[in-house]
């Protein structure tokens, strides 16, 4: 009995302790955006002793261009994404239909071309379609990737509503997109939440990409601005540090609103596919 | 009959209209161009009139030593990751799975959880800051503790510093989704079959080892395989820790492709690493796809 509760306590130690290493970055980030570059030295661990809120006001004034078009493009892609497969979702597992499965294999084998191969082919083709600095040049190429999965996980999900109730909407006389609308939708609610969640930090966490196809300015999304602050001459870092804490907010709120479907989303992404 | 079937499979062609428009346009398309586009001497000098050379790009990118020694950099990271991070994401599912359901456990997994809605971009800014030779953590620390002569360049002052910089980044490295699927993993096992294992005498390691470990077998093929597909294609930590210095001594086959691409303009070369790191991960993955059929 003794060696059992030695090893909870050994267990329970080390847990808090990687809870501390895996927080602490953040309470830092959150009590050096309020400080001076002088305080940051002299008071580097401390909490601050005269802190400047005006930092918060500075860098939102610079970082909410970047924000809302992050929103914008993470919010389109979701969107696009989700109703992209479910459409093919349902046609995969409500109808028959002449090479059915050869092009569920297809899909299959897209999964698998890597982003590696195709940043420089798209890149030219964003290019030549006259799309960098608007949002579709992000939006279109993040909608390709983005259904894949989304169509295998929403299969399998489709494919588990019982039969019964697609046949009492088609006896009263109600059409397959009825049966869409009105049945698999709100059936499906809470896989489409969390695959449309998972979209959304996938998209909003993109650098690369945007980084290539928004350099301007005023396109720029939130991580390439963030990126830029740190890599000025003179930093301030209690204004780095706040644009930090407020670029961290929006997914923030969103999450904690969500966090079943998300956790489910990702889970069954992982698992399934 | 047949007119219904027929209608049934126009819908249907209809509704995955959209995706195959999507994939062909942005994916089939592409892929092909890089393969086309690994065959011409494509740069910014000649950009409207890219010509043809043959093999002559792959044979310059495997003649050149930045390239050859990426993989060897890669070859660090990956282990690492493999090993270590999918160690320690098993270890913290163990542990909280052990704990069973108290208010404790809830808080560590809601401790683990918050850092997987931090952008990405805000934890790497965190870890350059602390890695900063003046003013970051790293050095401030070791100053706060007497170990001027500790102090150093980290990112900067070898290769060995900054792969062990590049390596230590994002400690305990817990973020991910690896220690949820670990988790329900752990807990779908029917207890009983662990009291009898006790019952019997077998001791706690033992039952981890035997019992525990291979019923996750099927998580951690998985997360292995998403590990190496994922980890080939890496370069973000180094592109914006290290720019992958000192010199070329942090840079990673990814790196190397987006540099060559889009900072020397060197479209060709870029193309090329691009089909040679398509055509090593489609291998792992056929390789995988062999290997998972032969243990089932």
């Amino acid at each position: 009995m003794r060696t059992k509760a030695w090893s909870r306590s050994v267990n329970v130690a080390l847990l808090l302790f990687f809870a501390f290493c895996t927080l602490y970055p953040l309470y830092f980030m959150l009590i050096s955006s309020v400080k001076t570059n002088a305080e940051l030295q002299s008071n580097f661990f401390g909490l601050p002793l005269d802190p400047q809120f005006q930092y918060y006001g500075s860098s939102l004034n610079k970082i909410k261009t970047y924000m809302s078009n992050s929103g914008v493009i993470s919010a389109i892609s979701a969107i696009g994404v989700l109703v992209v497969s479910s459409l093919s979702a349902y046609a995969f597992a409500r109808f028959r239909f002449y090479g059915k499965d050869a092009l569920f294999f297809t899909l299959l084998l897209f999964l698998m071309i890597p982003g590696v191969l195709t940043i420089i082919p798209q890149f030219v083709l964003v290019k030549n379609l006259g799309l960098i600095n608007t949002p579709w040049a992000a939006i279109l190429p993040y909608i390709a990737s983005g259904q894949l999965v989304t169509i295998f996980v929403m299969r399998t999900f489709f494919e588990g509503i019982p039969k019964e109730l697609f046949e009492s909407i088609k006896i009263d006389g109600g059409s397959e997109f009825r049966c869409f609308i009105s049945l698999v939708i709100p059936f499906a609610l809470p896989i489409i939440l969390s695959m449309g969640l998972v979209t959304v930090l996938n998209t909003w966490n993109d650098f690369f990409w945007p980084l290539l196809v928004l350099p301007d300015q005023q396109k720029m999304t939130l991580t390439v601005g963030l990126y830029r602050f740190m890599d000025q001459q003179q930093i301030l870092y209690g204004q780095v540090f706040s644009a930090m804490s407020l670029a961290s907010v929006p997914l923030m709120v969103l999450f904690s609103f969500t966090m079943k479907f998300f956790v489910q989303g990702l889970t069954s992404g992982a698992i399934k596919a | 009959m047949k007119p219904l079937r027929l209608m049934e499979s126009r819908a249907a062609y209809l509704c995955l209209l959209p995706t195959f428009l999507f994939v062909g346009l942005f994916l089939v398309y592409p892929t092909f161009e890089a393969i086309r586009i690994s065959f011409l001497d494509w740069n910014l000098r000649n950009y409207y009139h890219p010509e043809f050379v043959g093999l002559s790009n792959y044979r310059e990118i495997f003649n050149n030593d930045v390239f050859i020694d990426s993989f060897r950099v890669l070859a660090i990271f990956l282990g690492w990751q493999l090993v270590i991070l999918q160690g320690i994401s098993v270890l913290a599912g163990y542990l909280i799975y052990l704990l069973g359901t108290s208010r404790f456990a809830g808080f560590i997994k809601v401790a683990f959880i918050i850092p997987m809605v931090i952008p990405g971009m805000v934890s790497t800014l965190f870890w350059l800051f602390f890695y900063e030779p003046t003013n970051g953590m790293l050095n401030m620390l070791l100053g706060q503790l007497g170990l001027e002569s500790w102090q150093k360049v980290w990112l900067g002052a070898s290769q060995t510093t900054a792969i062990g910089s590049l390596l230590m980044k994002g400690f305990p490295w817990i973020s991910g989704i690896g220690f949820l699927i670990y988790l329900a993993g752990f807990q779908s096992l029917d207890e009983s079959v662990r009291e009898s294992a006790r019952m019997d005498g077998a001791s706690g390691w033992t039952v981890f080892w035997r019992i525990d470990l291979p019923l996750i077998l099927p998580q951690l093929k998985l997360t292995t395989i998403l590990v190496l597909i994922g980890g080939i294609q890496q370069y973000g930590d180094q592109y914006i820790l290290t720019k992958g210095g000192p010199g070329y001594d942090t840079t990673v086959p990814g790196l190397f492709l987006f540099n060559n691409a889009f900072n020397y303009g060197k479209l060709g070369i870029g193309s090329a690493a691009g089909v040679t790191l398509f055509l090593i991960i489609a291998l792992f993955t056929v390789l995988n796809l062999r290997f998972m059929k032969s243990r089932t």
